[in-house]
């Protein structure tokens, strides 16, 4: 049995970092891909100053609460999360569709790290290149407001990346959930609920009261109302800790169930071609 | 105690079935049936460490999923494995440790990205100490040609190339078990022969084990000294593969097409000695088998002709499919379960 002695120590966790270094370089190789998503962000902001510029033209107050630089500040950073916390996102589509998986399995890797890993290299280094440097352009030219002070920035960092493992777990479980159902129908639903209750688009207070109930009481909130929220300086600190330790609650509960459901999924796994 | 045991496996897949018509789509949404596939079906072999064995049968009989049962990536319906004490589903980390596999049809280099990327990540992933993964890239960078690739994005790669640097990639590692599912597949002889040759220098100098799929003859006379059969799931034959050089040894087929039918009754005068064999004769066909090493086709195709009214011929090799068909269909398979000196087999 000596063949299986000299065996290689259990690998630490900073192993899954290789993934996220190789997600990294995927971006940069399709550099036209790259430059398109980045025009397609500055885009999607101008077209909100616009938007948003315009409807509260005229307005002395608030609408709903909100002064204008507040409203347009929340939906144009928005806009600029939408790299990094993408609605419609599916970190283990291709793996599933293309087979890839098998060769993931066949290494020493929790898989549920890999695909988080490695999902986070993209979104991250995307937010990082184009969200990131379009949003300090429009407090520069003062567009949007920065942040009320730096702790707030920091709190805020730390919750955009809650909404993100938040958002991964929710993605992942419902990916695995399509092993079974092999359906297009459940993506719809799946990116659906996130545009419409984590308040990608508007800030919730400017839904009418039911939906806004309903969303206040779902976890989607976590991805992008509650980082906004701290951003625009609507949380005051206390509130912005209650708000982290909500999100964190959700994005680990939401990741161990995707996790239980993992193990289950992987004894009736089957994996496509040779 | 061998190294890998195999007991009663069996994979039965649920292949979803599509009734025709909107209907039968409509329903398959509210109730879908399935079809049962059974892949691997009960299936029983020992190997030991250091052996390298031949895995083989025609397309779709098992071959794939017995690899992917064996690696853990996919669970048995019922029977069980077992690699070096671990059940290789169940315990699927640890055992991916001590394993190398290259799936033929599918790439686990990372196809965007530079080779040097695959092998940055291998590297982080197993964790190779930083003198063996030298040691290693020196060794294989010369026979698998990895220098020469190592900024070039995988997916500009050529067939070769490719597999190249997916053997180079599956053992970076140093694994002391390596699975290769069809490694050999769509590469020209040259690249196939210089594979072999690394992989009998491999077992030679690290005692490394071998489990190589194919449906390649060469593959398995030049590496393997030992052969497992399946057929639809089953197993057919385990052993030496001198067990089958009868069947093996008769590389090439020559199919004869006559003037007129009358002729195949002297066909049996072709086949005078034991160098050439009548394999078929009906009618204005007849098929000869023989040995190129033994007698040359043109001394063949020269005695065919003095006797039959020769209209039209055609030389091939023999594939597996032909072989495994005789395997199968004559040579006494008892049971289906094998009449080789299983070398694995039967040990404590
Ligand atoms: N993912 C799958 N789903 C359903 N049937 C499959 C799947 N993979 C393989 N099969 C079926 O199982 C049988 C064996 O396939 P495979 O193991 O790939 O054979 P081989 O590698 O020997 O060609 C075939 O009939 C094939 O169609
Ligand atoms: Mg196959």
């Amino acid at each position: 049995m000596n063949v299986l002695t000299n065996f290689i120590p259990l690998p630490g966790p900073l192993r899954y970092l290789a993934y996220t270094r190789a997600a990294v370089a995927r971006v940069l190789a399709y550099r036209v891909n790259f430059w398109m998503g980045a025009v397609g962000t500055v885009l999607g902001m101008t077209i909100q100053y616009y938007l948003w510029t315009a409807i509260y033209h005229g307005e002395d107050g608030a609408l709903a609460g909100y002064g204008a630089v507040e409203a347009l500040t929340y939906v144009i950073l928005g806009q600029a999360l939408q790299g990094f916390l993408h609605p419609e996102g599916d970190p283990l589509g291709r793996k599933v569709r293309d087979g890839s998986i098998a060769v993931d399995l066949a290494r020493p890797a929790d898989w549920q790290w890999v695909v988080f890993w490695d999902y986070l290299g993209g979104s991250l280094f995307r937010w990082l290149t184009t969200g990131v440097p379009a949003m300090v352009l429009f407090t520069v030219v003062g567009a949007v407001a920065a942040p009320p002070s730096l702790g707030a920035f920091l709190v805020f960092l730390v919750s955009a990346f809650l909404g993100f493992v938040l958002l991964f777990a929710w993605h992942f479980l419902f990916g695995l959930l399509s092993f079974w159902t092999k359906g297009g129908g459940l993506i719809d639903l799946k990116a659906t609920a996130v545009s419409l209750f984590s308040g990608a688009l508007v800030p919730l207070e400017f839904y009418p009261p039911g939906l806004r109930r309903m969303a206040m009481a779902l976890p989607f909130r976590g991805i992008y109302y509650l980082p906004l929220s701290i951003y625009t300086g609507r949380l005051g600190a206390g509130e912005a800790a209650g708000a982290l330790g909500w999100q964190a609650a959700w994005a680990v509960g939401l990741f161990l169930m995707a996790r239980v459901l993992w193990r289950r999924a992987t004894r009736s796994l089957v994996i496509h071609g040779g | 105690m061998p190294l890998i045991e195999v007991s009663r496996l069996t994979k039965v897949y649920q292949v979803p079935l599509r009734q025709p018509g909107f209907t039968g789509a409509a329903l398959s949404l509210v109730r879908p049936s399935y079809k049962a596939v059974t892949a691997v079906d009960g299936i029983d072999f020992t190997i030991q460490a250091g052996e390298m064995v031949g895995y083989i049968g025609p397309n779709g009989a098992g071959k794939s999923t017995t690899i992917k049962l064996l690696c853990g990536v996919l669970a048995p319906t019922s029977g069980s494995v077992s690699v070096g004490g671990l059940d290789p589903h169940r315990r699927r980390m640890e055992n991916a440790r001590r394993i190398g596999l290259v799936y033929g049809q599918r790439s686990q280099l990372l196809w965007d990205l530079p080779v040097r990327e695959t092998f940055y990540l291998l590297r982080r992933i197993y964790q190779v100490p930083e003198s063996t993964y030298r040691e290693n890239l020196a060794d294989f960078g010369r026979t698998f040609e990895i220098d020469a690739v190592w900024d070039t994005p995988v997916r500009l790669l050529s067939l070769g190339q490719r597999m190249r640097a997916e053997l180079a990639a599956a053992l970076i590692h140093s694994p002391p078990i390596v699975y290769l599912d069809e490694p050999t597949i769509g590469l020209d002889v040259l690249a196939k022969s210089r594979i072999r040759e690394f992989l009998r220098q491999m077992n030679r100098r690290r005692g490394t084990t071998v489990i190589l799929t194919t449906h390649d003859l060469r593959d398995v006379e030049e590496v393997c000294d030992r052969i497992i059969m399946i057929h639809q799931g089953r197993l057919v034959y385990d052993g030496a593969l001198e067990g089958l050089r009868g069947t093996f040894g008769e590389r090439c087929t020559l199919t004869l097409e006559l003037e007129e039918a009358a002729g195949g009754a002297v066909a049996p005068e072709v086949a005078l000695d034991d160098d050439v064999r009548l394999i078929k004769a009906d009618g204005k066909r007849v098929e000869l088998a023989f040995d190129r090493r033994r007698i040359s086709a043109p001394e063949v195709i020269a005695r065919a002709c003095a006797v039959l009214p020769v209209r039209d011929l055609v030389l091939r090799e023999t594939d597996l499919e032909s072989v495994v068909k005789q395997v199968y269909g004559g040579n006494g398979i008892e049971n289906g379960n094998g009449n080789g000196e299983g070398r694995g087999g039967g040990e404590p």
